[in-house]
Parts: structure tokens; sequence; C-alpha cells
């Protein structure tokens, strides 16, 4: 101890003042940040806007104007060169559809002011100041920002055009061509141009096929939940509402307002007035667009419904952890699509409705898309059970198992049902892997407390010997546990203002925070385990809430996926699935992935209650029937029996339950299953009564598509099949008579060419 | 070295930054309906339930008003309310609103289609606030900006005029401003007045003052009493709160029951008055000994904020009894039964980009038909909002209604299925276990009430159980007890014979130093201040026997929270979470010790640190004495008993309290007075480094978190 003594106080003031100088230099470098950007070629830009050519003038294109720009044996495109507004006829009827608002109503036009030239637009943005992050944006149309058309040219299919708005220095080239059947527009993202101001969004010819109400009969067809549609009338409620939602649903990666609706599955849209109506798909670039409906009333007297392409999106910044400041901004790149195109279908006469679009729909999907129809020799419809294995709660230093099915006890499930008669099933066995159902990560092997993976390949060897197929339900998009070689500082899904994504959990007693998982790392986790259940005699992989359902952009910069790329890799994870195991199933899949999914569980079965939406309507069912199995909500979680039942009848679905072969009252106290009963002793008898009813009615049409749905009285709905077959609904509590077909209150009947069952 | 030091500095900041990114996810809805339906049993366990209601269209919008009627409605085609206050069903469920705005009553048909307008022309109404429709259909309307109340006969002509009463009961000060009114049978009118703590106004049917009705009582807490010690009287005077909470509205059943809704009070908002005034809800409820007072209008935790109270604004009763009421803070509906257990609550997320159907954005008002269809008045969007009962719905309130006039066993069947579609559903459970017990199987009610987390029932079931048990065993056990007797006593006589050289209680008697240590215990029940005293200066305890001590105390500690009896702990039923109990436990003793060596030691005390230390751990010892036979014996007790347990449970207390003064007393060598001083020295220390300890923390935390934002804002801008 007699050791010379180290002089602490002064080396530690020496480092002290040392780290805060370099502190106080890098901050100052950050500030000046000399190997920046240098500053925008700003001069360049407005050089673009110097030779102006004739200023867009608001008014409506006058009919003379109009020259073909092409024509087949069906359809002709007509086009205005002074507005570029177009026009298409259906050779055979005589039919038009504008791109522009109806020549002859728009004297009658309520919109006053901007949004009335706005409306006379052929192209309608909104742009920011980017750089100034208090500044709000601006919707702006070619007459307010004093611009003009560039480029015209006719082609051999169409047309093509520059719109330039000199005011906000941006310039946007488009085509519009004319195909067999359809009519298609595209923005052309590499000969965008912009300024100092920052687009944020495009609607293309917004007012196509936009027609006021006027006593006719119409709607807009939006793809809400299972599709909704929006009446024409002049007693709407709240008429100033519009609807925008994003295709393929939110990106979490940026801020999203809260709307309370259901994901878009569907990229499509379509509106109907009178006796002719158009559809559209968006079939290209459709992760960058929004959909985007103003019912008459809102903007302007028309309803008009139509594509927003997106290219920025606002982001929440934050800089404080705690109090959670922080302030909304925009990135300075726009997002970038090869192709953006939104196809406008014209129907006329009786095809003009929503089982025509669905018919539309269908075929695009089977001829382009490569949907082939799933069929299955059995002659009954499925029945899906979804197994529950076993979740997790809240313990006392570590979260303790709550097991609910093991799977002996799911061999006895299974034996009951087939028991019942019931032969063609389909098992989706959940909450499996280590640690029960809300543990994500590191699933493989099955948890030992349900019977471990020699109790599963049991169960599946029995399941196969009643030839009953079993799907192991997975995630893969979220992580809780730091398995399978995860670290969510590197594999973590980044949104773009660096953070890594959590799971928001509602209440403060709940599971820690689950983070979310870069596609690239989860493509990678989800091929090596695709042997694991391989190993077990798997027959699929149930994707639940996250592949073909989820779609965000990836900021992690190992990984770095935009929305088309993770379409990309979830297609790629089913299409491999697909191959190992033979099959793959996913929940309320979005629609990029329907080739590569045999079955659509949970399939969307309601609206999203907007007030201004009038009926829910089977959209998605009439274009999947046929084409996949699908089932929607659980039968045994519905808040109503009887009329979720019906809808189920009136959707053509495969009934479904989600089961444990357990006394499961402690599950309430699980993180993730809650619902509100579960053991399959009590359901039993309502499964064989439930399925041998739908059985009776789907049966014989299991494989047919739906040729036509419509809403014959209030709450009395009737779907028809292939070959005339007809399925009627009532969900009224009083019976439904109409010349000589009676349907009971509650209840349904099935008419086949004529007799009524 | 430096910049490495740097770049995990600027890495770290980076990553707290990161874990603070948390999003919003649409989760997996059970329903996509736009809101979600709980029920929350008395321990503040949410449970998701199936809707119980179900949107079933909006009235009272754009309504096309007739032809004929257009004159009357100066022209207009459409109805369009505005702001309206109130809304008031008729038996023959015709919809009559307040339109406030429009200074006119609206009524509307049972299809919610246009009837009529009602403005007075005689004597114009305005801002109506409340609108009251008699059984002979008779209309009393609260007309607010003409402070009067006026009855209407059925046509709509004027028949009566209710001012200001005029009487010396009233104060001069009281302002009158009728804002809604109920009539009961007698025709006697029971009026709110906007703000009036003082109660509702009774009138007779000529309009002559009554009675203030219902007032409610001011809530005086001990700080209360504090501020009236130490406050001058002007200040104290000033303090407003000090009135109690004004009625915000009232409604009638057909018994003449008159319900209330208070405003800014944190308990007691709903209360069902007779015809004396007195609240037939308290004490009522299935939990009333988990929550002895009652607060109303539920609220999703993970939703409340800070000093956020639900507010409700107005409630409805239907024919059965179930009262619904609404509250405009949460936009939460709730509904409970005639004795105010809670049956469901639901309500929607506030979005404010678009509105949905189903989802009143500010709901001022709500009233009930005869089909048992909700209305919800919306003052933001100006219409009504109906639902419909679901199918969950109606059986549940066909079997509360069932378990309510005691018909238990038909209610059985009902339950049963409710059960069955939801298993986590409380009141099933009560109604199934309330049956049971009537058809006498107590061990089923016991469990079932048990289940359910009801004291009451589980000790009544228990009480007949026990009864059953004893009378089963009465005879095997006074066998038992006889022949333990009988070998007590020859076993008495043959020790003696037998093992005469050892003496009494010798061959207990074990030379493991601890074990003596332990023993030590015995003489601190004998003589505690010797004993203590023997501590300091003998020693008669070591560092192993006082952590033995201190480790059994705590864990006695730890069974008595969780071993007691569902019936005298009903937290045990939620589960009890004993890690923050331990903490407690243990930071306080430490704190204690800490803080008592420290005083003692300026106080001239004797004990060194180890002895505070040895002592304090032996002064828990009845913890162990008697805390875990008790907590044992609970088992075996009903309420009825409850005497007995708690008597037993203060006991250990003083116990543990006396000793500590002894302990203080014989190792600093105090008097008894001393010792007192001391001990309350210590406990004002003990306060004083807690709060130190809470400054430190959080002054260091927000140091912290100014540093960081300091730095991503530089970064980020």
């Amino acid at each position: 101890m007699k050791s010379r003594k180290l002089p602490i106080a002064t080396i530690a003031k020496a480092v002290t003042t040392a780290v805060l100088l370099l502190l106080i230099g890098w901050i100052a470098l950050q500030i000046w940040n000399p190997w920046g950007e240098k500053g925008t070629d700003a001069a360049l830009t407005a050089a673009q806007f110097e030779n102006k050519g004739q200023p867009y003038k608001s008014a409506v294109p006058a009919e003379a104007g109009f020259e073909t720009a092409a024509e087949n044996d069906k359809l002709r495109l007509l086009v205005d060169r002074s507005t570029s507004h177009f026009e298409i006829v259906d050779k055979a009827t005589g039919s038009i559809w504008r791109s522009y608002p109806n020549p002859q109503e728009w004297p009658k036009e309520t919109a006053t002011g901007t949004w009335k030239s706005h409306l006379l637009s052929p192209i309608l943005i909104e742009y920011v100041n980017a750089k100034n992050y208090k500044s709000s944006s601006f919707t702006a149309g070619l007459v307010d920002t004093g611009g003009y058309l560039e480029q015209f040219q006719l082609k051999e299919d169409g047309f093509s055009v520059t719109f330039a708005f000199p005011k906000a220095q941006i310039k946007i080239p488009v085509e519009v061509s004319l195909h067999k059947d359809y009519v298609e527009t595209r923005v052309i993202d590499a000969g965008i141009v912009e300024g100092d101001l920052s687009l944020l969004n495009v609607k293309l010819y917004p007012l196509f096929g936009a027609e006021p109400y006027v006593g006719q009969d119409g709607y807009i067809m939006i793809p809400d939940g299972s599709g909704s549609l929006i009446r024409f009338g002049d007693k709407r409620i709240m008429p100033q509402l519009t609807y925008d939602e994003s295709v393929y649903g939110q990106d979490l990666s940026f801020y999203n307002e809260e709307t309370g609706r259901q994901r878009i599955t569907m990229p499509v849209y379509g509106l109907k007035s009178g006796n002719q109506s158009f559809f559209s798909i968006i079939t290209e670039g459709e992760a960058y667009a929004n959909v985007y409906a103003a019912p008459g009333g809102a903007v302007g007297r028309s309803n008009w419904v139509t594509t927003e392409w997106q290219y920025r999106k606002k982001f929440y910044q934050s800089v404080s952890k705690n109090t959670g400041e922080g302030f909304y901004t925009y990135s300075s790149d726009r997002f970038v699509s090869e192709r953006r195109a939104t196809r406008y279908y014209p129907l006329t006469g009786t095809d003009s409705d929503y089982s025509g679009m669905a018919a539309v729909y269908r075929n695009y999907l089977t001829t382009e898309k490569g949907v082939k129809p799933v069929t299955s020799a059995k002659a009954d419809i499925p029945l899906f059970l979804d197994i529950v294995g076993a979740d997790i709660e809240k313990g006392l230093f570590t979260d303790s198992y709550l097991k609910a099915t093991t799977t002996g006890e799911a061999e006895s499930l299974l034996k009951d049902v087939y028991d019942l008669g019931i032969h063609n099933m389909q098992v989706h066995y959940s909450g499996w892997q280590q640690d029960g159902y809300s543990s994500q990560g590191g699933y493989f092997p099955v948890d030992k407390r349900i019977g471990g993976s020699s109790g599963m390949k049991r169960f599946i060897d029995y399941a196969h010997s009643l030839q009953i197929p079993v799907y192991l339900t997975a995630n893969y998009t979220l992580n809780t546990n730091g398995d399978d070689g995860f670290w969510w500082r590197r594999d973590g899904l980044r949104n773009m203002a660096g953070t890594v994504l959590k799971e928001q959990k509602k209440q403060q007693d709940e599971q820690d925070d689950a983070a979310y998982v870069s596609p690239g790392f989860y493509e990678k986790v989800v091929r090596s385990d695709l042997n694991s259940y391989k190993k077990l005699g798997a027959d699929g992989i149930y994707f639940e809430n996250g592949i073909g359902a989820q779609l965000n952009t990836d900021f992690n910069n190992r990984y770095k996926d935009s929305r088309s790329d993770s379409v990309g890799i979830q297609r790629s994870i089913l299409e491999q699935t697909k191959e190992t195991l033979g099959s793959a199933a996913a929940g309320n899949v979005n629609f990029y992935a329907l080739d590569e999914v045999d079955h659509v569980h949970q399939l969307a079965s309601d609206y999203s209650y907007d007030v201004f939406i009038t009926e829910p309507i089977p959209f998605a069912a009439i274009v999947l029937h046929g084409l996949r199995t699908y089932s929607l909500e659980w039968s045994n979680v519905r808040d109503e029996w009887q009329s979720q039942f019906l809808r189920s009848i009136e959707y053509g679905a495969s009934p479904s339950y989600i089961l444990s072969g357990d006394h499961s009252d402690d599950m309430r106290r699980s993180y993730s299953l809650w619902y509100y009963s579960l053991d399959y002793k009590n359901w039993i008898s309502r499964i064989t009564d439930e399925y041998k009813q739908m059985n009776a009615v789907l049966a014989e049409v299991k494989d047919r598509v739906i040729t036509s749905h419509r809403t014959i009285a209030p709450g009395v709905k009737e779907t028809e099949y292939d070959g005339g077959y007809r399925v009627l609904v009532n969900y009224n509590d009083q019976p439904y008579e109409s010349g000589g077909l009676v349907v009971p209150a509650l209840g349904y009947t099935v008419k086949k060419g004529g007799d009524a069952r | 070295m430096k910049s490495r030091t740097l770049r995990i500095v600027s890495i770290g900041i980076f990553i707290a930054a990161a874990i603070s990114a948390v999003l919003p996810l649409p989760r997996a809805a059970a329903s996509q309906l736009p809101y979600e339906t709980y029920y929350k049993d008395g321990f503040g366990q949410l449970v998701h339930t199936q809707a119980a209601y179900i949107p079933a269209g909006i009235i009272g919008y754009n309504t096309a008003i007739p032809e004929i009627d257009k004159a009357e409605a100066n022209g207009a085609d459409a109805l369009q309310l505005n702001q309206p206050k109130d809304l008031y069903i008729d038996q023959k469920d015709h919809v009559y609103i307040a339109d406030t705005g429009n200074n006119r009553i609206v009524e509307l048909d049972d299809k919610g289609d246009y009837v009529r307008q009602i403005k007075v022309e005689e004597s114009p109404l305005k801002k109506p606030n409340g609108v009251y429709v008699n059984k002979n259909g008779d209309i009393y309307i609260a007309d607010t900006g003409n402070n009067r109340v006026v009855r209407l006969d059925a046509a709509g002509k004027l028949l009566k005029q209710f001012g200001r009463p005029e009487t010396d009961y009233i104060p001069a000060s009281f302002k009158y401003d009728p804002v809604n009114l109920v009539v009961d049978k007698r025709g006697f009118l029971y009026v709110t007045s906007l703000g009036a703590f003082q109660g509702l106004v009774e009138l007779d049917p000529e309009g002559q003052f009554v009675s203030f009705f219902g007032p409610n009582k001011v809530s005086f807490s001990a700080f209360d009493a504090f501020k009236r010690l130490v406050y001058t009287r002007e200040m104290y005077q000033r303090e407003l709160k000090k009135l109690p909470g004004a009625i915000a509205n009232a409604a009638i059943d057909n018994e003449g029951f008159i319900y209330t809704v208070t405003k800014e009070v944190a308990s007691g908002q709903i209360k069902k008055l007779n015809i004396a005034g007195l609240d037939q809800l308290r004490g009522k409820g299935d939990f009333a000994s988990v929550e002895p007072v009652k607060a109303y209008g539920e609220v999703l935790s993970h939703r409340q904020a800070m000093n956020m109270n639900p507010q409700l604004s107005d409630i409805t009763v239907d024919p059965s009894g179930n009262m619904t009421v609404i509250d405009t803070v949460w936009n939460i509906i709730s509904q409970y039964d005639q004795n105010g257990n809670l049956l469901f609550f639901w309500g929607g997320d506030v979005i404010t980009a678009t509105s949905k159907t189903g989802v009143v954005k500010t709901p001022t008002a709500i009233a009930n038909d005869s089909k048992g269809n909700l209305y919800v008045l919306d003052n933001t969007n100006n219409l009504i909002q109906v639902l419909r009962p679901s199918e969950f719905g109606s059986l549940v309130h066909q079997a509360n209604a069932l378990t309510q006039e005691g018909k238990y066993e038909e209610s059985k069947p009902i339950w049963e299925e409710v059960h069955r579609l939801n298993t986590q559903y409380t009141p099933a459970l009560i109604g199934l276990a309330k049956a049971a017990y009537k058809e006498q199987d107590f061990e089923l009610a016991a469990q079932l009430f048990d289940q359910a987390g009801v004291v009451g029932g589980y000790s009544d079931s228990f009480w007949q159980n026990r009864l059953i048990w004893f009378q089963h065993n009465f005879g095997l056990a006074m066998n038992a007890a006889l022949v333990a007797g009988v070998l007590f006593l020859t076993w008495g006589r043959l020790s003696r014979k037998l093992l005469p050289a050892l003496g009494k209680g010798a061959w207990l008697r074990v030379d493991i130093p601890v074990a003596k240590k332990l023993g030590h215990v015995f003489t601190l029940i004998r003589n505690p201040v010797d004993g203590f005293y023997g501590i300091r200066h003998e020693q008669k305890a070591s560092l192993l026997s006082s952590l033995i001590i201190l480790a059994a105390a705590a864990a006695a500690f730890g069974y008595m929270q969780a071993g007691t009896s569902f019936v005298f702990n009903p937290k045990v039923h939620a589960g009890v979470d004993l890690l923050p109990q331990m903490v407690q436990f243990f930071g306080l003793w430490i704190g204690w010790v800490v803080s008592n060596y420290l005083v003692s030691s300026l106080l001239r005390g004797e004990g060194r640190f180890k002895d505070v230390f040895y002592g304090s751990s032996y002064a828990l010892f009845p913890i162990i004495l008697i805390g875990i036979p008790v907590t044992y014996l609970s088992n075996a007790l009903t309420l009825d008993e409850s005497a007995i347990f708690h008597f037993l449970r203060f006991a250990a207390i003083l116990w543990v309290v006396l000793l500590t003064v002894w302990m203080v007393q014989g190792i600093h060598n105090y008097t008894f007075i001393e010792s007192l001083f001391n001990i309350v020295v210590s406990i004002f220390t003990l306060l004083i480094i807690v709060i130190l300890i809470f400054l430190f923390i959080s002054l260091s935390y927000e140091l912290v978190h100014f540093v960081k934002s300091i730095y991503q804002e530089v970064i980020i801008r």
C-alpha cells in the first residue's frame, strides 16, 4: 500500500474535458456536414419549366375535340389533344365512359373554387415542402398550378402525355392504352421530374366513370372487408366522408391514420351507374397504391373512385424515448415502382353488377396470375379445425405454460369428430411450438409438454390414417425470445426513422413486446425450418397474421426491403413451403399470394362499419368459390351464432372451429388465446349440426363458381352457382315469401332449377 | 480509445431510441364490429365477451319529412338535428328528441320516420334540454332557455308552465336551470337543475315545491379533516370541491324507482332511489365484499389515464331493471343489472378520421324501446345510433332476469348455454352457482362461487358443506377424540414410569448452538425486555439465528398473503403476486433497521448495528407463531366467524409492535418513553430516506433523458 498514488482526479478531469470536446466537435461536424449531398440542382429543374406550353383551361372538353386514338373489335379509345381527357366507347352498345365529369350534369356541379377545377383536371397531385417539417401538403390540379401538357403523342394503341406543374416544379409522364377488353393507364416513374417540392401522391384520371346521383341505381364497389357497396343517394349520412385506404394494408414503417378499417386484400374497385359500370384492377405497383372513393356530395356531386398512387408517406421522427416527443416528416426518396398500372374494364348490361366485376377479376386471376382451381376428390365440403396446443401466461418471474391440447388429446378430439360422420377435415395445429402460441421464434422442436415431436408425429400419422391433412400454424414475422439466432438490433424490422418496430400491447400487464422480424431474416428461418416440418409429416404450414397478410417496408440496412420486395419474399416462402411440404394456407390472404396458397382461412366476412357504406357484399367469396376453399370467422368465436351461420351459407364458406381438447377456462389468462369457449366437448353437437346443414347445401356446388349474388329483399340474399343452383338466405326474424318462394325466418332455402327444397 | 467510447455512447443512445419505437398494430379482433365488448369482475379482471349489442342502424339523420309536414318544418325536406341533448322513448316506441339547437322537440315513430315537431307556438321553446312523455301522452319539456318546465297534452297544446317554485325552502342563490325531468305515477315532477348539488327539485302536479330529492353526500377524507384544522375559515370555504356532486340526469322505471347519475364523483355514480330517497344499490352487488364502494362506468384499464374518471351523462332502465349508462369521457356504454352488477360494457376507440355505424362520437343521451333496442344520441354528428341486443346479450338478459326473480331452476339451462358460449363469463358462473345452492348441491355451489370469486356465496356454501361434514363425521370425530384422550393419559403415566431419570422435557434439550439461540425466542415471550437486553449484552442471538428467523418470518408473511382463505382475502382469487409484497416487506424492514440504528447512535443508544439487526429479526417471530396457524385455520372458517380471524391477526400485529418497542428499550437501554420517542424519530428518518432516494432516482432519470433528447434533436434536425 505504499506505492505512489495515482493522480486520479487529474486524469478524470482530462478525460472528461477530452470527451466533451470530442462530443462538441462531432456534433458540430454533424450539423455542418461538409461531405453531405450538394444542394439539388434546383436551377436545372426550374429551367425545365421555362418553355411553357398552353396553360390548361378549366372547362369540360368539347365533344368535337375527341379523335380516335386506338380501336379494336370491341372498344374504341378517343382522346382530346387539348386536355388529354379520353373516352371509351363500347362499339356494341354505344355506351361511353369518360375520364371527366358527365358533361350534361356538370352545370349543376355544387363544388366551388379550386375543387371545381380539380374535378376537371386529368390528374391530381399532392405535394409538400419536405424541408420544412411544419408545412402542410397541397392538393393541386393542372389549373391552379398553371399546368400544361407536354409531349402529347398518339401511339399505336393509345397515347402518352406529360403533365407539367410549374408551380410545384413537378412533371409526370403517363400513358393510356387500349387492350382487348380494357383500357390501361400508367404512370412512368422513371420520367418524373421533381424540384424542391416533394410529390406525395398522384390520382390519375380521378373522375373516370364518375357519375352524380340523378335517381339512377348505382354504387361504388370498394374492397373493404369482404367487399362493400356505397350506394348512390341524396340522403346519405355524413356525406362529407371519403374512403382512402392502402392496398394490402398499412405499412407500419410509416405513419398510419387510425381508421379502424379492415385490410384491403384485393387491389380492385368499381363503379356502377344505371346500366353500365367499370371495374378496375390495379395490376402493377399496387403495393404503392391506395383506393380512394368519394361518394356523391363528399368532393363534388359526382360519385367517384380512383387509384391514389403513393410516392411518399409521412413518418414520425421521435427525439425522446420517454416523452414520445418528435415531429412528422417525409423521406427525401420516392417510392419507386418500375411500373404502375390501373386497368379499367368497361362493363354493360347484366354483367355490370358486382358479380360481373368478380367474374372479370376471377378471369384475370386464372388467366394472368396463374391461379389454378384447387379441387378435391371428396364429395363433402371440408371442415377446418384449428387445434390449440398451448399458450403462456404472466408468471411470477417468467411466463408460465398453459396447456390446452396435448397431441394425445388431439387424437381423441379428431376421432370423436370423425366418428360423427365428418370425414373431410383439415386440421391446423397452433401453439405447438416451444412455449406455446404467444412465443415467437425458435419453433422447433414441438413442446414436450404437449407431446413433443414424437407425439406430434404420432398425431399426424393418426390423422393421415383417416386421410386428414394436418397443417402446423406459424407466424414467423414476430420474435419474442431471440431464438433462431435473431438479434433484434441486427435482424429487426426498422421503420423509416430507423427504430425497430415492436408489436404494441393493449394492456400493460401483457407479454413483453415482440419485435417485428425483417423479411430477409424470416425468409432464412422458414427455409431452415422446412425440413423439420417435413420430418413431422406435416402437410403444410398455415401462415397466420404475417406472411401473406402483412406488408411493411424494411429500413434495416442489412436487408432493405421495399413493399414489393416483401411481396416477392413472401411469395417465395409460400412457394418453397408448397414445394417441400405440398401445401400452404394463409389467413385472409392478400391476393398477391393467392396462387401459392391452397386455402384461405379467416376470410373477412364483414365490413368496417363506416357510416357511408350501405352494405357488405361477398365479393371475395364470389371470386374465390371454385378456385380455393375458404372459411370465415371460427364458428365458436362468432358474435351471433345464427346470423353468422347464415352468412357462411350465403358466402359459400366452409365451416371452421377453434378447439382445445381440455377445459380451457384458464386460457383467459393467456396472452393471446382469449377465445370465449374452446373445449371441444362443449361444441361437438353444434359441429355435427352445423356441418350437416352446410354440407347439404354446399356439397353439390363446392367446386362450382358463383355466377351471381343479389339482394332480393331487405335482409334476403340470393347466391346463384353455375348451373342455376340458388341458395337463399333470410336474415330477418320474419319469413320471406314471394311467388311461391318461402325462406324461413333466420333460415335458408335451396332452389335447383325451379324446385324448392 | 476515446472515439470508441463515443461510438459506444452514440450506439447506446441510438438503441435507447430504438427501444422506444412501439407502434400500433391492428390486432386480429374477435369480431369485425367497430367496438369490443367486455365484462370485468369485482377484481378488475377483464374478460372478452361476444357482443351484447349489434349496430342496427342510424335514425334521425336526413329523415325525409313528408310533403304535408313541410310547412311546419319551414320547408325543409329532410330532418337535420342541431346539437340535440335528450332522447325519450314512449310506450308506443315513438322517439322524442330534444333538438336543443333548433328550439324544438322532434317526434319519430318506431321505424324512425318523421312524425312531427313541437315548438309550442303560443309560448316558443328556447333551447329545450330535456323531454319526458307521460303514460297518458302528456309531454313534459325542460325548457332550459326559458328557465321553466312546460307540460303539453298529447296534441302539443300547452297545459301548464312550471317556473321557479316560490318557496322559502329554496335558497336565493339557487339557480333554477331545468335540464331534464322525470314524472312519477302521481304526477310529481323531479326536475334536474343544472349544477344543483341539492338534488332533484321535486314538485307536486300543481308546481308547488315538495323537497330536494336524492342529494349526494359530500365526501370527506382525512386530508380534508387536516385542511379544516389548518386552514382559515375563508380558505376552507374557498374549496369549492367540497360540494356534493350534482345530479346530471335521471330516469324512472315502471315500479317508480328513480335513477340518478352524478358526474364528478369517483364512486356511487349511479343511485337507484326509492320514494323515500334511499339508495337501493348499496351493498347489493355480488362483489360487495371486494368493492364495498362501487364505482360505476367502466373503463378499459389500458386506456385509463391519470385523473380521467368516467363521467356518466345519462341512464336508461329497461323493463327488467337493467341499467345502461353512457360515459362521455371514454365513450363507453356500460350495462348493469337491477342490483348494480355489471353485465357488459363496450366502446370503440374514438376515431377522428371517419364515423362508424354503432359508434357514437359524443354520447349525450340514451334510451331503450320495448324490444330492448338501445338508442344513443350523438351530439356531434347529430344523429341517433340504434343498437339491438345480440343473441348472446338476449340470453344473458333472460337468464339474469330469472335469477333476480329467484327462479333459479328455470335460469339454469339458459345460464348453461351462456356458459357454453363463453366459459369465461363470470355472471354465468354466479347464476349457475346460485342455482346449485338452491338445489342444495353445496359442493358444486362452493366450487362455482369460488371460481367466480363471490365471497358471500362461497362462505354460505362452505358453511353448509362444513355442517354436513360435521354431521357425517361427528361420531368418528368423537371416537377419535376419545381414543386420543385415553392414549394421552396412558402415555403420561407410562412416560413418567419409564423415563423418570430424564426429567420433564429434558429429551428435547439439544446442544446445537443455533438451536439454542433460536430457543431464545421463548425467553422473549416470557420476558421481552430482558430478552432483548440479553441479545445486546449476552450474545443470545447470532447472525445465523436472526437470518433464520427473518427468513421464516418473511416466508410466514408470504404464506399469510397467499394462503389465507379466499373468504378473508378475496385477492387470492385473482392470484397474488408475492414479489412486490416481499420487496416491500424487506425494504421496510431494512429501512427500519438502518434508520433506527442511525437515530439511536445519535440519541446515546447502546445498541450496535448488529444488535438492531438481530433484535429487529427476533421481533418478527409472532408473524411465524400466530400468522401460520391463523392462516391455516382461516381455511375452515366462514364469514360468520370472521371476528375470530380478525382478532387473531390483530393480536399478531399488536405483539410485533409491542416487541419492537421493547426491543428498542432493551437493546439501547432506554426507558419506555425514550424508546417510544426513538421509534417516532426513526420512522421520520425512514420517511426522509425514502423521499431522498425517490428524488435522486427521478432527478437522474430526468437528466439522462434530457441529454438524450438534446442529442437526438441535434442529430436529426
